[in-house]
């Protein structure tokens, strides 16, 4: 809410030119024919423009907006109030425009007002849906002002709205993706060492220097000799939202991006928890960069990034493209979050596995935002759509991405369900052969 | 205060407003039309109303519209018909009437609620007064000799003085809806 300065145009009623051009000209053509009559047409004409511009004194305007919250989710519906107060008698209209991210609920189908002749404050109550997620500028209020029977009217921006955050709906998601290799920070990833922690992985028998909490009493009592129990440590990973920010000005692709950044919400939530230290790279028509960090204070870091992204999808002036260099973590797990619309970001993911990055990629399903059509190329248009979604997953999946499709009906747990089982075995079958071989672990890696 | 009605009540509205507009052009073009006189007088009274109609469209022809009316009502006085101010006069508020209607017109081309009741007697009132201008001038103007001149001119600047002093002191809409 922030008062503007008085910087105001003067917008005439498009009958003043009317009646000073038929006054004037009335006027010139008596004096030009000789004929007095002629000037009696112009007499009315300019009277009533006197009359117009008699009252020319603009009301002064001012003006505040008031919101119920400034963070919302999604859907939600805020109210607020606009404040306009002027001087004197006046005819006023006001106005609610620029406004991005939205959808007036009330009034409909803009949020203006004309308020009738009288004297002001007047308080104007409004609603909005929260309609795409993002930091969006609520605009500016215009107001309209007119002295009763005044040719000349005063326009002016009289404050402008706040900011408003709205947070994109999450999807509950259960399992977390298993990181590369987790680090020895207290977390939720089994890790393959062995150490303390509360997952069981073996017994072996108890040895000086051992801790007594950790002897099985059970095993000891029927052994009849000390045996402890020795358990995987507990340790945390990074994750790497990898996000495609490819999109057109076409609502269907901004819906498209809108289901990716809540795919990407829902991973990252999930591993925030889980103590990992989660970053986003968001690549596309607009950049974003969070390097890879753990705790409360990333959580809203990468909340802020998300909602960049999700602005710059509403306003074109919020757009970011820098070239900067991206540090990825060596031991970062990169998870794409993608629909595949664009051509551009398959090559992406596969770069970073042909780096040694474990790589992953959720592909947002949206085909059913594909426009709907009876005719035959309507349906051939979208098959080869679909093929080609297909033939782009595949082409990750050869090179040794595997991929998962989160769908309306299964979300993005299902498909982080299904990656986490691939990655499993992915990882199991590695670990297999590097033991076969006899060759240990961090030499195979190096 | 209510300040909101249905997008269908506003457009009905502003239908009906056009509608008396186009009402009023068509019984200025009439009046106009019956004062006589060659065939192409009676075809501008006739394209009057087709200007008036350029005009609810576009508000930036109201000028062309007054004046196209005007050139007319002045072609009717310089020739030899000779017509009667009684059938002027009316002509005169026909055309500041279809105005102001047109005005209003246009100012309800917000897509929010605009309400009319204000502006419909201003419209009245401002035909009213530009016909008894035009009536009190054009009966001076009758007056033979310079003095008829002066006469004319004094009453031109009486008319907008008195415009003005009316509109100072005094407002058709003062005691109007409070805001």
């Amino acid at each position: 809410m922030k008062p503007t300065g008085q910087v105001w145009q003067r917008r005439p009623d498009p009958r003043l030119p009317a009646y000073l051009v038929a006054g004037f000209g009335a006027l010139v053509m008596a004096i030009v024919t000789g004929e007095r009559q002629i000037a009696a047409l112009g007499a009315p004409f300019l009277a009533l423009a006197a009359m117009g511009l008699a009252r020319r004194e603009p009301a002064s305007l001012r003006g505040r907006v008031t919101l119920d919250q400034t963070s919302v989710v999604e859907g939600d519906v805020l109210e607020g109030t606009i404040s306009v107060d002027w001087d004197g008698k006046a005819e006023v209209e006001v106005i609610l425009s620029g406004w991005r991210g939205v959808t007036p609920v009330d009034p409909l189908p803009v949020i203006g007002w004309a308020v009738p002749l009288g004297e002001g404050p007047v308080t104007l109550p409004f609603r909005l849906q929260a309609e795409s997620w993002g930091v969006h500028s609520l605009g500016a209020v215009w107001a309209r002002a007119r002295r009763p029977g005044s040719f000349a009217v005063r326009e002016q921006k009289v404050a402008t709205a706040p900011t408003l955050r709205v947070f994109p709906k999450t999807a509950r998601i259960n399992r977390l993706l298993k990181p590369d290799e987790p680090r020895t920070v207290a977390g939720m990833h089994l890790a393959r060492l062995r150490g303390h922690g509360t997952d069981f992985a073996e017994l072996r028998p108890y040895q000086p220097g051992d801790r007594l909490r950790d002897l099985s009493w059970s095993t000891s009592a029927r052994l009849g000799k000390p045996w402890v129990r020795v358990n995987h440590p507990e340790r945390t990973g990074t994750v790497l939202i990898l996000l495609d920010a490819v999109f057109s000005e076409e609502t269907r692709s901004k819906e498209a991006l809108a289901r990716a950044a809540r795919a990407a919400w829902a991973v990252a939530s999930v591993h925030l928890k889980a103590q990992d230290r989660v970053g986003l790279l968001a690549r596309g028509r607009t950049a974003g960069w969070l390097p890879p960090r753990g705790g409360p204070r990333a959580r809203w870091l990468l909340m802020e990034e998300l909602l960049g992204v999700g602005r710059a999808a509403e306003d074109p002036l919020g757009r970011r493209h820098f070239r900067r260099r991206v540090f990825v973590p060596a031991d970062a797990l990169i998870v794409g979050v993608t629909s595949l619309r664009s051509q551009v970001f398959a090559p992406d993911l596969l770069h970073f596995r042909r780096v040694g990055h474990t790589t992953v990629a959720l592909v947002v399903d949206t085909s059913d935002l594909l426009p709907e059509g009876g005719t035959e190329l309507d349906s051939a248009a979208r098959r080869i759509w679909v093929a080609q979604r297909d033939a782009e997953q595949r082409a990750l999946e050869r090179g040794g991405v595997p991929t998962a499709l989160v769908t309306g009906e299964g979300g993005a747990t299902q498909a982080v369900l299904t990656l986490k089982r691939r990655l499993d075995a992915s990882q199991n079958r590695s670990w297999r052969w590097v033991h076969a071989g006899g060759v240990p672990a961090q030499e195979a890696r190096a | 205060m209510s300040l909101q009605v249905s997008q269908r009540t506003r457009r009905l509205g502003q239908r009906g407003l056009a509608g008396l507009a186009v009402l009023s052009a068509a019984c200025t073009g009439a009046m106009m039309g019956s004062l006589g006189g060659p065939g192409f007088l009676q075809l501008g009274a006739v394209s009057y109303l087709l200007v008036t109609g350029v005009a609810l469209i576009t508000p930036a022809a109201i000028t062309v519209q007054v004046v196209w009316a005007l050139a007319l009502i002045g072609r009717f006085l310089l020739g030899p018909i000779g017509a009667t101010p009684l059938l002027l006069l009316p002509s005169v508020a026909g055309i500041i009437f279809t105005a102001e209607l047109l005005a209003i017109v246009a100012r309800m081309d917000t897509p929010f609620h605009n309400d009319p009741r204000d502006d419909l007697p201003r419209a009245v009132v401002s035909a009213g007064i530009g016909g008894a201008a035009f009536g009190v001038v054009f009966l001076l103007s009758g007056l033979r000799g310079p003095t008829g001149l002066i006469a004319v001119l004094l009453a031109s600047f009486a008319c907008i003085l008195l415009a003005v002093l009316l509109v100072k002191d005094w407002s058709p809409l003062e005691g109007g809806e409070d805001g």
